[in-house]
């Protein structure tokens, strides 16, 4: 296919590199866990506000779930964010709700985003748990299927990351058994100390990747989190 | 230009574009942030300029573009390069695989521009090995106005015609990628796009490196019609570098843009 002046349409088009930063607010990250997310979060805005090429491209968004999943900060361009909403823990551990959620947020973040001009890299999800999924098996399988459905142009990379109660397995599945996409913490490791590094190390990532869009190959850079061990990936029978 | 005044803004304007750049701890006039060249040959006048992304300037670096031309006899050789940020040396790959792309392609058979454009990126492909990775596209033109292009990667080129409509000469990336990976020299056997076109109707032919070619695709109403209509009425050196270096939003990759035009045929003798 040939570019023509006349064919063109008139579509003025930005890139954007979208992260959903998809946060398990369980009961059972009440005290040092969920209080250490809402003291690293305001960090996040000066730490991509430090290159300012790079700020330009990320938009984030940030997803709570428990019993329910909800948007506390719809996909925005952090320079025109004055405030990053705290969170609080209540519920159990529904990952359907959260699948689900990633799925109709997405789709509709893009379909807005591309009429206003931007295009997209492929999102990213950045998918944080303490927990296993309180829903059946075939729930939340279920719905992570749609999420990450092949036939889904918008499918989204995920990393995903486990500490207190989480289950390494459940976490690969989450990550389609892909390499380096899912992490767990350390045995023996503290949420207390783990929360603090995780968040700092995407934040990093959440940088690291955008800036590589400027690379010349634009890619998902996982974050370095001393006290969390990546899971390792089997081969198939 | 920067402490010069804002660069032109096309479309949503980017606040990194318009911030101070920082000073390498060495540097020379070859690899200056800035370059431009303005200059004619009997047949062609050719105009290029090459600016440092955004980027690399507030970090103090250089560009990973190049630009080369050559000429010999009834032959003229353009190309541009860009060598892949994520690979060390690549600065170094664009500028060899340019000059080496033009060399030989001056020196190819004059009967056959095609075959002159591809012994030209067979050139640049060995000059690439040793370090780093470029992307490249090099036109031939001979005296009548006739070109043959050849390209490796997402370095592109196109066409515009005086009445300021353009065709983007090869074709370009699917608009629905979500990655940038792209094709690049050295290669063991490179992949390589041709295509031809022709300057004897007062077209313009532009070489364009992704940080140009991109954001001209994707600014249909703001970015290419500004650049065309800057390009038609043949800058001067000057002018050209100040267009190239364009403010807007999430643009920020090196950019280079190397043009020719047709002379208006001159009395033998003169």
């Amino acid at each position: 296919m040939t570019s023509v002046s006349t064919s063109v349409g008139v579509e003025e088009r930005y890139s954007v590199f979208p992260f959903y930063l998809c946060l398990d607010v369980s009961a059972s990250m009440s005290g040092d866990p969920i209080q250490s997310v809402n003291q690293q979060m305001p960090r996040l805005r000066a730490s991509v506000g430090e290159d300012p090429a790079v700020a330009e491209v990320i938009r984030l968004g940030i997803i709570t779930f428990s019993d329910v999943a909800r948007s506390v900060l719809p996909l925005c361009d952090l320079s025109l964010v004055e405030e990053v909403p705290e969170v609080t823990a209540q519920g159990r551990t529904s990952y359907a709700a959260a699948f689900d959620h990633l799925r109709q947020v997405i789709e509709a973040d893009y379909q807005h985003s591309r009429a206003s001009g931007d295009r997209w890299y492929r999102p990213a999800v950045l998918f944080i748990s303490d927990g296993r999924p309180t829903d059946d098996l075939f729930q939340w399988r279920a719905s992570l299927d749609r999420l990450v459905d092949p036939g889904w142009k918008r499918r989204p990379n995920i990393l995903a990351f486990g500490f207190g109660d989480a289950d390494a397995e459940v976490l690969a599945a989450v990550t389609s058994s892909k390499p380096n996409r899912a992490f767990i913490a350390a045995e023996g490791a503290e949420p207390a100390k783990v929360v603090p590094e995780l968040l700092a190390g995407l934040i990093q990532s959440i940088v690291s990747s955008s800036a590589s869009v400027y690379e010349g190959a634009a890619q998902l850079t996982p974050p370095d989190v001393p006290s969390m061990n990546a899971i390792p990936v089997d081969h198939l029978d | 230009m920067n402490g010069a005044g804002a660069p032109p803004g096309f479309g949503r304007p980017s606040p990194a574009a318009s911030a101070e750049a920082l000073l390498a701890p060495s540097g020379d006039a070859a690899g200056a942030g800035w370059r431009a060249e303005a200059a004619s040959t009997r047949w062609y006048s050719l105009r290029g300029a090459s600016v440092a992304g955004v980027r690399h300037r507030l970090a103090g670096r250089g560009s990973d573009d190049s630009f080369a031309w050559a000429h010999d006899g009834d032959l003229l050789a353009v190309a541009v390069a860009d060598g892949l940020g994520s690979v060390s040396g690549s600065a170094d790959a664009s500028r060899r695989a340019c000059s080496a792309a033009v060399s030989a392609a001056v020196t190819g058979p004059v009967e056959d521009l095609m075959a002159a454009a591809e012994a030209g990126v067979e050139a640049a492909n060995r000059a690439a090995e040793g370090a780093g990775a470029t992307t490249l596209v090099v036109a031939v033109a001979d005296r009548a106005g006739e070109v043959a292009l050849a390209r490796i990667g997402d370095s592109s080129a196109f066409g515009l015609k005086p009445d300021a409509s353009w065709v983007e000469l090869f074709a370009p990336p699917d608009p629905d990628r979500s990655g940038t990976a792209t094709a690049a020299l050295p290669a063991p056997d490179p992949v390589v796009e041709t295509v031809t076109a022709g300057l004897w109707d007062g077209s313009v032919l532009v070489l364009a490196t992704d940080g140009v070619a991109d954001p001209w695709r994707d600014g249909p109403t703001t970015v290419a019609p500004s650049l065309v209509g800057t390009l038609l009425g043949r800058p001067s050196a000057v002018e050209l570098l100040a267009v190239t270096d364009f403010s807007r939003q999430g643009c920020h990759d090196d950019r280079t843009l190397l043009c020719l035009w047709a002379r208006p045929a001159e009395p033998e003798g003169e």
